[in-house]
């Protein structure tokens, strides 16, 4: 019943869409065809090149794995995470500040997304190759290896079902991309989730456009069945992986950070010359500073509860295969049906918003390892259970406080995403909720190196958030631990 | 763990309730009618004409206003259909003359009777809608840096001169309304057939089509392209914002698009005759400066401009005619717009 539950939670946008509006006609296939070969080639070269990048600068992470350089490491991981969580146009106007003439249209959105998922691959490859191959590698060193031959015949072979799996991962973020295709398209790169929300803002064709979604759903759930699922681990001792770590890595950190930050900085610096015209909004930005840490909040601790949910509905295949199948609903789609959906006033953005960013990237964190971790813990299950323990009492005394930390760190993420949000905001707020918003009104006008400046507190509300959402989690997890 | 839980429920609660019971966004006291008025977002938001309007509406009308936000015409209209009537539109800012029809078949609209308007010449076309009244108008052209381009265009040939090829910044006619203007100017200017081959022509000089006008804008503030079809107005932001002189409106031979924004009110109104009043302050002088001032628009009614830095670049040569395009025929312009870009592209 919690299982059928929470896959009518993630499809709810498409079943109550579908009962509000009539796919009376097939959409215009050339028109069909141009958008699903644009979102096929820009998904499966940002992926191409995300893994690439984010591979190389996995092995810089790993260079720095001695206690001693513990902090640093964590410094160029959140380096690497940043672009993921700062609204897209500034990763945008910042690449554009380096690179020049920049490329629009396929080419430009394959460089922003690679800018935008390097870091994430990076950060996830060299999570995973510390816990699952440690010690191989270690072995491997002590044997006397060379590097490129256990590349070769070690380390891509026994990673090649995780590598199609983190590649698949963003094949789909990428897929299912709205802002970047809509900005850095310029008009070249229509993609089907440009496309449905043109079929809706242009000329109101909601049946067209949820038969659209309905077909990227589709694609991506037969997409899914092609990679199969990771195995994961969640005990690992330190290793020596000097055999693998590479400093030209940590260049690739610095490089590819400059790109975007350098843009950035120019644009905080000549913003913070019109910082004067901030002083007479103190109240506000304060109120929306707050708004920020509600909604980032809000999203966390519903993402949190989400993961616990899918573990505790956790093992049954069809339910695995749907949520490893599963994309989630356009984000237009998602937030125009909520806006239909009841009034919108007082405190229902602050219910809906919530709501749509969970639906929106509860599976994006499955994947990002979720999935994993309950494979990892699926033997302990079934030893539970075969020695009489219910379904209860294994969520509670095996699965929870194992995966208490995790389900944080991913809530974490979760929350930082909702604190850079103003796309699904906009449409489902009356008036500037957060931060994120704020800073798109002020684009909007003429004042971008303002918005600049006020972007930087949308990182402070993001680690806020993450903070207490990871701090959180840890105490939870202590508290239970039996 | 009890403990922890109700700190953290605690401390959720307190910031849930303090951000729901920020000062603008308390419910209006029972006793004061609140007039909702629909806008895009810089217009309502903080640094638009939007709150000044508020406050001073406010003090005389014995009532509240509230801004309901749509980021822009198209998402605004969207809007209004889904939650217009039950929320209660009172008054809808920012269409321009290519929503008009659209607004008009989707919804139903009160007749406004604001009586003799002494408005400038060029804004007297755009009154002939009994439905809509605009509030402030502007020319758009294109928009260059100083010295950065050996020869500055001044027709829409020069535009296809191969120092210009990828260095221009437009915006997609489809979700942006100068996007919309450029199409029209273009095919108003040359004919429809030519217009279209022109426009062929032109894709290749195009650095990109931006979903929005601030995107192409911040395209080029960014230097990604020397030119940017924007307003006769933008060079005077950076004049008076940021002291800069280095931007200047391009003077074109062809006859200059005028974009016009519009108000209305919806035949659902709850409050119409404190949506008229509020219509009216829009059209007073002093809303008219409010409007011109946070705006960059040029306002509608005469008297207010005069003597002001937005006084000379009214005298610029623009359409005479104010055409209100059906919603069919703007989507049939946007139809044969997507086959030239895809086209171009495949």
């Amino acid at each position: 019943m919690l299982r059928i539950g929470l896959v009518l939670f993630l499809i709810f946008p498409f079943l109550f869409l579908l009962t509000q509006f009539q796919v009376t006609s097939w959409p215009d296939m050339g028109e069909l065809i141009w958008a699903f070969k644009n979102s096929f080639l820009q998904a499966t070269l940002s992926a191409v090149f995300s893994l690439v990048l984010g591979f190389w600068v996995a092995l810089g992470l790993l260079a720095l794995n001695s206690p001693r350089t513990r902090r640093l490491r964590f410094v160029l991981e959140v380096l690497c995470l940043l672009p993921n969580f700062l609204p897209p146009i500034f990763i945008l106007l910042s690449a554009l500040s380096v690179i020049d003439p920049f490329p629009m249209g396929i080419a430009g959105i394959v460089i922003v997304h690679s800018l935008m998922n390097f870091g994430l691959a990076a950060v996830l490859l060299a999570s995973t190759i510390e816990t699952k191959l440690g010690g191989i590698i270690e072995l491997a060193y002590v044997e006397g290896s060379s590097r490129w031959r256990f590349l070769r015949q070690g380390l891509l072979p026994m990673l090649k079902k995780d590598l199609w799996l983190l590649g698949l991962f963003i094949f789909v973020i990428c897929f299912g991309s709205f802002a970047v295709p809509l900005i850095v398209g310029g008009g070249r790169g229509t993609t089907v989730e440009v496309l449905i929300y043109e079929k809706i803002r242009l000329s109101s064709q909601w049946g067209d456009a949820v038969l659209l979604a309905f077909l990227q759903s589709v694609f991506i759930f037969s997409l899914s069945f092609i990679a199969s699922r990771g195995k994961g681990s969640l005990h690992h001792r330190p290793a020596n992986l000097r055999l693998l770590g590479s400093y030209s890595g940590l260049m690739v950190i610095g490089v590819l950070s400059f790109v975007y930050l350098f843009g950035y900085a120019q644009g905080f610096v000549s913003g913070l010359a019109m910082i004067s015209t901030f002083y007479e909004l103190q109240s506000a930005l304060v109120w929306n500073f707050l708004g920020s840490i509600v909604l980032g909040l809000s999203v966390g601790v519903l993402c949190y509860g989400g993961l616990m949910w899918i573990a505790y509905c956790w093992p049954k295949k069809w339910f695995e295969r749907f949520l490893n199948g599963y994309v989630a609903p356009s984000t237009s789609l998602a937030c125009f049906c909520l806006l239909i959906l009841g009034p919108n006033e007082g405190l229902y953005p602050f219910l809906k918003i919530p709501l749509a960013l969970t639906v929106l990237s509860l599976n994006s964190l499955f994947r990002m390892g979720w999935d994993s971790e309950l494979h990892a813990l699926q033997n302990q299950m079934t030893v539970a259970y075969s020695m009489g323990a219910s379904p209860n009492q294994i969520f509670r005394e095996v699965l929870f406080p194992q995966l208490s930390r995790r389900a944080g760190l991913l809530a974490g993420i979760a929350s930082i995403w909702a604190c850079g949000d103003f796309a699904v905001s906009r449409i489902l707020a009356h008036h500037d909720l957060s931060i994120a918003m704020m800073t798109e009104t002020l684009m909007s006008g003429y004042r971008l190196n303002q918005a600049i400046v006020l972007s930087s507190l949308i990182v402070v509300a993001g680690f806020i958030c993450f903070v207490i959402c990871v701090g959180g989690s840890r105490v939870l997890s202590r508290k239970f631990a039996p | 763990m009890k403990h922890f839980v109700l700190f953290i429920a605690v401390v959720f609660l307190t910031l849930f309730l303090a951000v729901l019971n920020r000062t603008d966004n308390a419910a209006p006291s029972s006793s004061l009618p609140t007039v909702r008025v629909f806008g895009y977002a810089s217009f309502t938001g903080r640094w638009g004409p939007g709150p000044l309007l508020k406050d001073l509406f406010e003090k005389t009308c014995k009532c509240k206003v509230e801004f309901i936000e749509g980021s822009d015409s198209g998402i605004l209209l969207q809007r209004l259909k889904i939650e217009g009537e039950s929320l209660g539109a009172d008054v809808v800012v920012g269409l321009d003359q290519f929503d008009l029809s659209k607004a008009t078949a989707e919804q139903p609209w009160r007749k406004l009777s604001l009586g003799q308007l002494d408005v400038y010449d060029a804004v007297r076309p755009a009154l002939a809608n009994s439905y809509f009244v605009p509030y402030d108008w502007g020319a758009l052209t294109f928009v260059a840096r100083r010295g950065e381009l050996v020869h500055m265009p001044g027709s829409l040939d020069d535009l296809l001169a191969p120092e210009l090829a990828k260095k221009i910044a437009l915006q997609d006619p489809r979700t942006s309304s100068p996007g919309m203007q450029f199409l029209y100017w273009v095919i108003r200017t040359k004919g429809e057939e030519e217009g279209f081959r022109y426009l062929q022509k032109l894709m290749s000089q195009i650095h990109s089509f931006s979903p929005t006008w601030s995107t192409a804008y911040g395209l080029f503030t960014n230097k990604q392209t020397k030119l940017v079809y924007s307003y006769v107005t933008s060079p005077l932001y950076h004049e008076t914002e940021e002291k800069k002189k280095d931007y200047l409106a391009l003077p074109f031979t062809e006859a200059l698009p005028v974009q016009f924004e519009f108000v209305g009110i919806p035949d659902f109104c709850r409050h119409c005759d404190l949506a008229e009043q509020f219509v009216n302050l829009m059209l007073s002088p002093e809303g008219q400066k409010i409007i011109m001032e946070k705006n960059y628009m040029f306002p509608v009614m005469k008297g207010v401009m005069e003597n002001t830095p937005f006084a000379p670049l009214m005298n610029v040569k623009t359409l005479q005619q104010v055409e209100i395009l059906s919603a069919t025929e703007v989507d049939r312009l946007l139809r044969r717009w997507t086959e030239i870009r895809r086209g171009e592209l495949n």
